[in-house]
């Protein structure tokens, strides 16, 4: 049956930008189990990082963007149409990148991909074409007349991008992108996601545990812990907001130097191999107050760096907290 | 422009609508099996009665002076036909659609197709026409190419005032028949991720049902027992759509009911069995 015609677009927010993801107080419960609780956040495109520990709703998120989840309460919108109540529309106008190795066994890539397209509604003739195109384009030139058993991880990858890619989404959502590839892999993956957002205007939604994935490629990030959003917003702004980080080298009693400096306020973390604190505090604080709590301490300052805040210390942060 | 020289283009084509989607799954479906030789040579060589039937037919017709023992030209001459023919049905039913399902969750294909705008429904209607395409195509062509046969063979169609719902049970047995074995492989494919299981379960579940009914009536010495057995029903439900006397005493409306129980309870076991939440894990 024919799913009713959604509206074309709908104007959210200042009445002037389209969002691309608008998520409204969402509640989804499996039972009695909510997975996610009164979730809102808004993206107004480009590349879009979803970060969280396992179980805290990144998956459920994206199965209600795919319209396979029925809200509790709440709403969720992916390019201006509701994803529950059109779903087919949604998933015309989105491609997905699953986290795990799905193929369909039998197809050489051309015909696996433009089967894809095919199953998203273009022509035989069309989708066979595009298939081709798509398939040179994420860089399987030659073997995209192998059968796809035969791939290798990094090719699987690719491939799956391919079949996300060929009915031209306006939105993609990568599921752990570059799982399974070898550094120069990731590297080419990764600039392709790159490429694919800035220049040709597709957006992309990156679900990814490797923080420095979602850090080279996203300008916004949302970050879920248990069922809710613990931040969100600009990569840059987030990064750049509040605190500055040192990394300290000290001799002497360690224990009191930390102790000291979170009595203070700071956040303080010593990595062992490096043998080096990092040392998160105010901006108006500066580095001489870590000068102050190494004397106070009675300890010497060996090496003093200010470092930049990474995606990896905002991850930590709003988890722990 | 060649290839290579191409970098990644907006399409500018049209989407077809939503319809008929689920015919793309059966069309790829059909011509990668077509493109099996093994499966070409199944197909070929479920033909063989049918053209055997075809020369009885041309001898009966041409030649009424040679005996052909107890084979006479009427409608259980046909439903014979289809009902021999479940043993191709049972082997091309396996070849088919044992792995359809297991296979796409072995390889995690559910996850390819449901997040494309079909819906969970389409799949399977996909899938389910794969394997009836095929026991169509050994049922109900060459089923309807007897009849036709017959009239081009004969002299004189007067035959036709005795027969004339031939062709119509010929359809409604091969649909019967298409209906019950795709659901029930289908049904078993969706079970897990091997094709192997679905196929053993298949294969069990026809027979065992059988053997059950032949060692109950053994036992008891009634043929009501018919009703646990698909084959039993299968022919049973033959006989009432060729008007033809069933081989067992239990009615045969009463074995119509159980193969259409059955599919529907296949369909509902196959239809929990596809869901759209598990293509993101």
């Amino acid at each position: 049956m024919e799913e009713p015609k959604p509206p074309l677009f709908r104007i959210m927010g200042d009445g002037s930008k389209k969002m691309i993801i608008e998520v409204e107080n969402l509640t989804i419960k499996y039972g009695e189990l909510a997975a996610l609780k009164g979730v809102s956040f808004a993206t107004k495109g480009g590349a879009v990082g979803l970060l969280g520990p396992n179980g805290a709703g990144k998956s459920t998120l994206i199965k209600t963007l795919l319209g396979f989840l029925t809200p509790v309460s709440g709403s969720a919108a992916v390019l201006g149409i509701d994803s529950s109540r059109f779903p087919l529309e949604v998933r015309r106008r989105i491609g997905y990148l699953p986290e795990e190795d799905a193929l369909i066994p039998g197809f050489t890539g051309v015909g696996f991909v433009a089967y894809a397209g095919e199953l998203a509604g273009m022509d035989y003739r069309d989708a066979i074409e595009r298939a081709h195109e798509i398939l040179y384009f994420v860089g399987l030139k030659e073997a995209r007349y192998r059968r796809v058993e035969t791939y290798s991880s990094g090719m699987r990858q690719r491939v799956k991008l391919a079949q996300a890619l060929v009915h031209d989404p306006e939105l993609l959502l990568l599921d752990e992108p570059t799982i399974g590839m070898d550094p120069k892999g990731r590297k080419e993956m990764l600039d392709l996601i790159k490429d694919i957002v800035e220049k040709k205007g597709i957006n992309v939604l990156l679900s990814s545990h490797i923080l420095h994935d979602v850090e080279y490629v996203c300008s916004e990030v949302v970050v879920l812990n248990r069922g809710e959003v613990v931040v969100s917003g600009d990569l840059k702004e987030l990064l750049g907001r509040e605190e500055e980080v040192y990394e300290v080298r000290i001799r002497g009693e360690r224990d009191g130097f930390t102790s000291l400096l979170k009595k203070r306020g700071a956040r303080v973390y010593f990595d062992d191999e490096e043998g080096l604190f990092r040392i998160f505090m105010k901006k108006e604080w500066g580095s001489a107050s870590i000068f102050e709590a190494a004397r106070d301490s009675g300890v010497e300052v060996r090496h003093l760096l200010a470092s930049k805040r990474t995606l990896e210390d905002l991850f930590v942060k709003v988890v722990e907290e | 422009m060649p290839i290579y020289e191409l970098g990644y283009r907006h399409f500018k084509g049209e989407f077809k609508g939503h319809t008929h989607r689920f015919l793309t799954i059966t069309k790829r479906g059909v011509a990668l099996l077509f493109k099996k030789r093994r499966f070409l040579y199944l197909i070929i060589l479920s033909f063989i009665p049918f053209v055997v039937r075809g020369v009885v037919i041309y001898i009966a017709t041409h030649y009424p002076q040679v005996r052909l023992g107890a084979l006479t030209l009427d409608p259980k001459f046909y439903r014979d036909f289809l009902f021999q023919q479940i043993f191709f049905v049972l082997i091309i039913s396996l070849y088919a659609g044992s792995g359809l399902i297991a296979n796409d969750i072995r390889y995690n294909a559910l996850q390819i197709y449901l997040s494309k705008p079909i819906t969970r429904f389409d799949y399977i209607a996909g899938k389910f026409g794969i394997v009836s395409f095929f026991i169509l195509l050994v049922t109900l062509i060459p089923g309807l190419l007897l009849f036709l046969l017959r009239i081009l063979f004969s002299d004189d169609l007067s035959f036709l005032s005795d027969i004339y719902f031939v062709p119509f049970s010929i359809i409604g047995y091969s649909f019967i028949i298409a209906v019950f074995f795709s659901v029930l492989i289908l049904a078993l494919s969706a079970l897990g991720r091997s094709a192997r299981f679905a196929g053993i379960g298949f294969l069990a579940i026809y027979f065992l049902s059988d053997v059950l009914f032949q060692i109950l009536r053994g036992m008891f010495r009634d043929s009501n027992f018919a009703l646990l057995s698909f084959r039993a029903n299968m022919s049973q439900v033959g006989a009432m759509l060729f008007g033809t006397s069933p081989r067992f005493s239990p009615p045969p409306l009463a074995s119509l009911a159980i193969v259409i129980l059955s599919i529907l309870l296949f369909f509902i076991l196959l239809h929990r069995r596809i869901r759209g939440v598990e293509v993101v894990k």
